[in-house]
This record gives C-alpha cells, sequence and structure tokens, in this order.
C-alpha cells in the first residue's frame, strides 16, 4: 500500500521578515500577466519608507515597458535589468525563458537570486542558472489580476516557494521574505520543488480542466438540442455565479460538506448520477497526460510549438473565437 | 447546394484524398505518416467509412478496420458545412458534432497541417462530382 505523501509545510507571514530586501534592487524580468502585480505589490510593500528597495522593471516588449512605464516603474531591458538585481524575478512565458535565459544568466551578479514564478523550465533542465545565485521559486497560485485585487483587500493568495540552489546561506529567508512582500503569505505559501510545482500545474490543467470544459460544453448541447433555453443553460452552468460561489464553498466548508448544502434532491440526484460515471475511463487517461507531463513529454512539445512559431496557435484561436451558440447567448445576455 | 448521395460521398473522399496528397510536401507527408499513419474517417449517418493511410511517398485510401488506433467521427453535413463555409470546424468541436479518439494531444500539430487541405480539397473534389469534366475530345 501506497503511504500518503506528508504534507509540504506551510509558510504564514510569521515565517518571513520583509525587511530582508530592504536597500535591494528588486527586478521583475517581464511585466504580463504576473510582472504587474508583483512589482506593484512589492513597491507597495517595501518600496517606500526607511532604506526602501527599488523595484524595476526588465522588459524587451515595448507594450508591457509603456505599460510598466505609466505604472511608474523604471524599465530597462531584460539583460540591464538583470545586471542591476540583487533579486531578479524571471516571469517570461515558460517556453520562452530557455532563449533568454542565457543572456540574463550572464549578467547576474554572484550572491543575487534568481526567483522563478513556474517551475517548467528548471524542472526540465531548459535553464541553467549561473553559479553562485540562489536559484529560487515563488510560484503564485493566482491570476494576476485576482493577486493584485486579494492583496489590496488584504487576503493574500495561495503559492508554492523552494529553494533549488543555496549558493548565500540565505536563500530561503529571501524567497519567503519576497513572498510576504509580494502579498502572498497572507493567506500562505506551500513548500515545493520545481518539478513538484510544474507537476501540479500542468496535471490540473491537462486533467482536471478538460473534463470540466467538456462537461460544460455538453450539458449546454444536450440541453438545447432538448429545447431548453440556452441562456438558460449558462446561467445555470456558470452565468449566475452559483457554480463560482460553489466551489468558493468547497475552499470554505470543505468539498464533501457543501455538496449537502444544496438541498436534498441535489444531492441525491448528484451523487446516484456521480455513480454511474465511467471513472475507470476518466482516470486511465488522466494518468497517461501525468506521465506525458512527468517524462518531459509535453514540454518537448511545447518547446517544439514555440520553436517553430506556434503553428498550433492560429487553429486554437480559431476554435476559441469562432461566433459559436455559447459566446452568442452571452453576448446577447450581455446586451439585456 | 444538394449534397451527394452516399455512394458518391464515397467517391468524392477517395478523390478528396488524392487531392491532398497534390497539396502537402513530401516533408508533410512524411511527419503526418509519422505522427499518424492512418486515420479512419467515419460519417455514420451515411454508414461510410474511409481510412487515410500516410507515408512519405503517398496518402492513400486505405480499408476501414474495425478498431482503427486513430478515429474521427462526423455528419457528412458537418464536414460539409465546413468546407463550404457554412460553420467552422472549431464551431462543430465545441458544439459535440466532431468526435476525435485515439490522436495524441501532443502531434496536434500534425493534423492540422491536414485540416485545411482537407477542406479544400472536399469543396473541389465535390464541385468536380456536381460537374464531371466534360468527354475528351478526340
Amino acid at each position: 500500500m501506497n503511504l500518503p505523501v506528508p504534507h509540504p509545510r506551510l509558510f504564514r507571514d510569521r515565517d518571513a521578515d520583509p525587511s530582508l530586501l530592504r536597500g535591494k534592487t528588486i527586478a521583475t524580468l517581464g511585466y504580463g500577466l504576473l510582472g504587474q502585480p508583483l512589482s506593484l505589490n512589492l513597491r507597495d510593500a517595501v518600496g517606500s519608507g526607511a532604506n526602501p528597495a527599488s523595484v524595476i522593471v526588465g522588459s524587451d516588449d515595448e507594450p508591457s515597458s509603456a505599460r510598466a512605464r505609466a505604472d511608474g516603474f523604471e524599465v530597462l531591458s531584460l539583460v540591464e535589468a538583470a545586471a542591476r538585481a540583487d533579486v531578479a524575478l524571471m516571469l517570461l512565458p515558460d517556453e520562452v525563458q530557455p532563449e533568454f535565459m542565457p543572456a540574463i544568466g550572464a549578467r547576474l551578479r554572484p550572491g543575487s537570486a534568481l526567483v522563478f514564478a513556474s517551475g517548467y523550465a528548471l524542472a526540465y533542465g531548459l535553464v541553467t542558472p549561473p553559479a553562485g545565485v540562489d536559484v529560487l521559486l515563488f510560484a503564485p497560485r493566482m491570476g494576476g489580476e485576482a493577486i493584485r485585487k486579494r492583496t489590496v483587500e488584504g487576503l493574500g493568495y495561495m503559492s508554492y516557494l523552494g529553494v533549488e540552489r543555496d549558493a548565500t546561506g540565505k536563500a530561503r529567508e529571501i524567497v519567503l521574505a519576497l513572498a510576504a512582500a509580494g502579498g502572498s503569505l497572507e493567506f500562505g505559501a506551500l513548500e515545493m520543488t520545481a518539478k513538484q510545482e510544474v507537476v501540479l500545474d500542468l496535471f490540473v490543467e491537462q486533467a482536471f480542466g478538460p473534463w470540466m470544459g467538456a462537461a460544460l460544453l455538453s450539458a449546454f448541447h444536450v440541453g438545447t438540442e432538448a429545447g431548453l433555453p440556452p441562456l438558460g443553460l449558462l446561467m445555470e452552468l456558470y452565468l449566475s455565479g452559483e457554480m463560482s460561489e460553489t466551489f468558493a464553498q468547497m475552499a470554505r466548508d470543505g468539498f464533501l460538506p457543501s455538496t449537502l448544502s444544496h438541498g436534498f434532491a441535489a444531492s441525491f440526484g448528484g451523487m446516484t448520477r456521480a455513480l454511474t460515471i465511467d471513472r475507470e475511463q476518466m482516470a486511465e487517461q488522466m494518468r497517461s497526460i501525468l506521465g506525458e507531463i512527468d517524462s518531459g513529454a509535453f514540454a518537448d512539445a511545447l518547446q517544439d510549438e514555440y520553436k517553430n512559431g506556434y503553428p498550433c496557435r492560429p487553429f486554437l484561436d480559431k476554435v476559441v473565437g469562432d461566433d459559436d451558440i455559447i459566446s452568442r447567448t452571452e453576448r446577447d445576455f450581455r446586451a439585456m | 447546394m444538394a449534397s451527394p448521395a452516399p455512394a458518391d460521398f464515397t467517391a468524392i473522399l477517395a478523390r478528396m484524398i488524392a487531392l491532398i496528397d497534390t497539396k502537402l510536401s513530401p516533408v508533410q507527408r512524411e511527419k503526418l505518416g509519422t505522427a499518424m499513419p492512418s486515420i479512419q474517417w467515419e460519417f455514420p449517418d451515411v454508414d461510410t467509412k474511409l481510412c487515410l493511410a500516410a507515408s512519405k511517398d503517398a496518402l492513400r485510401v486505405a480499408e476501414p478496420v474495425d478498431h482503427p488506433p486513430f478515429v474521427v467521427r462526423m455528419a457528412r453535413s458537418t464536414l460539409e458545412d465546413a468546407a463550404f463555409g457554412r460553420r467552422s470546424l472549431g464551431a462543430a468541436f465545441l458544439a459535440g458534432r466532431i468526435h476525435v479518439r485515439g490522436m495524441n494531444p501532443l502531434r496536434l500539430r500534425e493534423f492540422i497541417m491536414l485540416v485545411d487541405p482537407l477542406l479544400e480539397s472536399y469543396r473541389e473534389a465535390h464541385l468536380e462530382s456536381a460537374s464531371p469534366p466534360s468527354a475528351p475530345v478526340s
């Protein structure tokens, strides 16, 4: 019998001293989905007062640079920002990092810290950070907009953090300080390796997400075929917000207890139908996906996609961008 | 545009594969053949199955099999709607009108390479069948 894997350590604000970042230069390399909220959070936390940290942005992308300048940041090229950094946050897209890492790594100073917001490039050996540099993981588990909103509201957000290489002897203190100043530890951060982080992230995206999406699409199309109103179906499925409230309730009250809170008819109907779902088929597919993520086969395919100029992207964009009945129904609702 | 009768439909599909063959380069054929050496297309509404076999040298029609490793199933009208621009394959896929079984999702790129030539070739083959070429002048 497999023994349960022990829970990773959970860090909270009490475990961190964000003042360790004061007087340091923190460079966020990339100003996209994560770069903007983290830069703003870090500046708010340690960028003012006595001995403030200097939060600068590294970006080679003009629209991102313009956004960062509009937010009041000093913007340098990626390599110039890396050269100035005591702490550099690598926030470029996963598949892009291997191309930029050699130039960035060459400019990092010994004793500085290189922090990855995703374990992808490290876990699959796609980058080689330079010697003498701490290599850290601080991976928020929240979309960028929500990171900023939850931080401003004092809620914090879940993240993973870890030390992949402790060159200075202070790596853990630095990543904890960064997670606290970045706004995460109000909620909490779990200790993870880069490989654990990326496998968890990709597995849930690829094994759970598609089943949820496919279930939603199938319910919508079966219902409309049977003559149910499309808008009513979308309301039941997600437009009313009931479903997102249900997920929030799962997080608050527990997964199984939350199933009892919708009345007996809902739990009787839901549980009895769940018994008839072919879970073994589902599990078999999930095992296969997990195997391809763990072995690096998915990473190979993603890197191949990047190197060849994203040939699948137009097809996928077209599927999402089509004028389908769901999008039309949503538009009708918003116009009401 | 009227749909062809099932017998004609099979002939149009066969012609479609011949036309796709002319649109793919040897490198593309080889990539397709390596990633998915056979793709069984099934149109249950007209009880039609057709297997596309790919190799470096050519695409060809092969005999359908009972347990194909890779199947794409849809109604004939779904293919025709996409080929003639009435409804995209993406919308049909989202609507659950296309069922794909056995594809390695990490080789999606090779399958995508086939999509536009396939729709274009079906359209050409369909139009050819509607207006057969005139008899050669002797």
